[in-house]
């Protein structure tokens, strides 16, 4: 299957920081729209484009700006651009190379849930996503389509850009709300969800970069046209993000249903002629697949039936030299570091994990280790309070089961 | 004073103005949400964040000295020991590392001794004498994976980073960014 490149259409075609070469390629039609047909036609076009999260959790995002919509009181919308995981890059293309995209897409969802505070929680390390947001939020301005009255609407919306300090855990939406609010970002218990208590207490939507921009595009070419690609249960394209040992490492824009094995080869293929090891799909929090899974259709469905996930989108290649159980220690230090603490069972278990990786990995391995390993996955996966606990033992329980502990 | 003054810590009167001309920028009362811009706009003024900067600024904020700390505390990016060299991150994440980072990592350490762990090794704990310009740290995954490895030099990142390249940037003479 092709690449279809619809997310990425202005990536290297327009300029970035030109409003002018953005509304040219169609960009504030959908906003125009949004403001001329209001929410009574944007959510029900939403919901039956079968847009889903883009950020990991694939939550229907329909349902979502309905449910702030429908809230009381103050509302506000974020983006969360704290893209953090691993082998993960397309929300920094998209803020770099079409930020525009962003901030229309955001307008439309202040317009939509009724909104007047947007902020976009941009990772630290990305300055020049920051600078190109800041840029292109100062344009919308001068140009009305932020600000006191949105493109005519007499309804009020504006942009803050927040930088991120270098903190894997303030991807999490409600650690990035105590970030914001000037604490250390560790996450709250759900319930409330954000729709309903969010940031400053008030509903509010959060929303990642890459679902974002699918918005504007859906309501200027129609719920139907994005259903065109992808399959009933994941509609659309999806970005991803292709590294390691692969001829062509990048962003690829791709169906919902593309296999694996096509993805690879649209990236090159295996570098320097040599065989596949393994893939990690989904980044640190994902899971290693192996040759034999080149098939596998990459769609929400098809990888939650084996446990494993599409996560943020990020595809690691391992080729056949590669030691594989270095890399699964590095993944076991990554969550070790960036554990916040605040809970038991993952700051204890991102630790015991990581000391008996350390054995494995330098063949010290005590006879009791691997059933270990899988105990203190589950009371992580079980017990954690947020996605970071419960995603740290997949990649290193996912390499046990495709090696074994034999080829440490 | 909460936490005992380390002398690789000490403040001075530089760094005492800094918080006034933080917050005279914001240009508003500040409340607890301007806590971590606050703490950005002090490290890119001063390149660290020193524990009496620290202190001041809960004053003036008029919040308890250890909620600062324990926010500046938790942040990668802030830094709590003065620099002793350029400031070099090298991504030694998995992208990085199946394209050369390990190789890159050996280069810098035989030229600048092994580098810190990303956040620092302990915070307040007194900083080890040492010669080298050049104050390196690892640090996670940064990114840009399509340009692997990659490494970020005084605040600028380069891509297909080398030893060369970095080294040269670290004494001024820039040549790939």
């Amino acid at each position: 299957m092709p690449e279809v490149r619809r997310l990425l259409a202005r990536v290297g075609a327009a300029d970035p920081e030109s409003l002018e070469d953005y509304r040219r390629t169609g960009g504030y039609r959908a906003l125009a729209l949004a403001v001329e047909r209001k929410a009574e036609w944007v959510l029900p076009e939403l919901e039956a484009s079968g847009l889903l999260g883009r950020g990991g959790a694939a939550f229907p995002t329909g349902r979502k700006w309905r449910a702030v919509a429908g809230a009381a009181g103050r509302r506000r919308v974020v983006c969360n651009a704290d893209e953090s995981e691993p082998g993960t890059f397309k929300d920094r293309v998209l803020m770099e190379d079409d930020p525009f995209a962003v901030v229309e897409a955001m307008t439309i969802a202040g317009l939509t849930v009724g909104a007047e505070d947007g902020l976009v929680y941009v990772r630290g390390e990305y300055a020049l996503a920051s600078e190109r947001l800041r840029r292109a939020i100062a344009q919308a301005e001068r140009a009305g389509l932020l600000g006191p009255t949105v493109a005519g609407s007499g309804r009020p919306f504006r942009i803050e850009v927040f930088r991120g300090a270098g903190a894997y855990i303030c991807g999490e939406e409600t650690s990035l709300f105590n970030s914001v609010e000037g604490r250390r970002g560790e996450p709250r218990n759900k319930p409330p969800f954000p729709t309903q208590v969010g940031l400053f207490g008030d509903p509010t939507l959060v929303n990642n970069v890459e679902t974002l921009c699918n918005v504007p595009w859906i309501l200027r070419e129609g719920a139907a046209s994005f259903r065109r690609y992808g399959t009933d249960r994941s509609a659309g394209t999806k970005l991803f993000c292709v590294t390691g040992h692969v001829g062509r490492p990048g962003v690829y824009e791709v169906p919902f249903g593309t296999r694996l094995g096509e993805l690879l080869q649209l990236a090159g293929g295996v570098w320097r002629g040599r065989n596949l090891q393994a893939i990690l799909c989904g980044g640190a929090a994902g899971t290693f697949l192996g040759p034999d899974r080149l098939g596998l259709p990459l769609t929400l469905e098809d990888l939650a039936a084996t446990g494993d996930t599409l996560g943020s989108g990020a595809v690691i290649v391992l080729d056949e030299t590669a030691r594989i159980w270095d890399v699964v220690l590095r993944v076991a230090r990554f969550f070790q570091e960036e554990s916040c603490g605040q809970c038991v069972p993952c700051r204890v278990g991102t630790q015991r994990q990581l000391e008996i990786v350390e054995r494995l990995a330098s063949g010290r391995a005590r006879q009791d280790d691997a059933a270990l390993l899988r105990e203190i996955g589950a009371a992580m996966t079980d017990a954690s309070i947020c996605g970071l606990g419960q995603t740290a033992a997949g990649a290193v329980l996912s390499a046990l089961a495709l090696v074994g502990e034999a080829s440490a | 004073m909460p936490i005992e003054p380390n002398p690789a810590h000490a403040t001075t009167e530089p760094d005492r103005s800094a918080v006034d001309r933080a917050l005279a920028r914001l240009g508003a009362e500040p409340r607890r949400a301007d806590l971590v811009p606050l703490l950005h706009a002090l490290q890119e003024d001063l390149g660290w964040l020193p524990t009496g900067v620290l202190q001041q600024l809960a004053d003036k904020m008029h919040l308890p000295f250890p909620d600062v700390w324990g926010v500046a505390t938790f942040y990668a990016m802030f830094r709590l020991d003065r620099p002793h060299g350029v400031v070099v991150h090298v991504c030694d994440d998995v992208p990085c590392r199946l394209r050369g980072a390990e190789a890159l990592l050996r280069d810098l350490e035989a030229r600048y001794g092994e580098p810190r762990r990303f956040g620092g090794e302990a915070h307040g704990a007194p900083i080890a004498e040492r010669a080298s310009p050049v104050d390196w740290e690892t640090v996670p995954c940064l990114g840009q994976c399509d340009h692997a490895p990659v490494a970020v030099v005084d605040g600028r990142l380069h891509r297909e980073a080398t030893a060369e390249g970095i080294a040269a940037a670290a004494s001024g003479g820039d040549v790939d960014a």
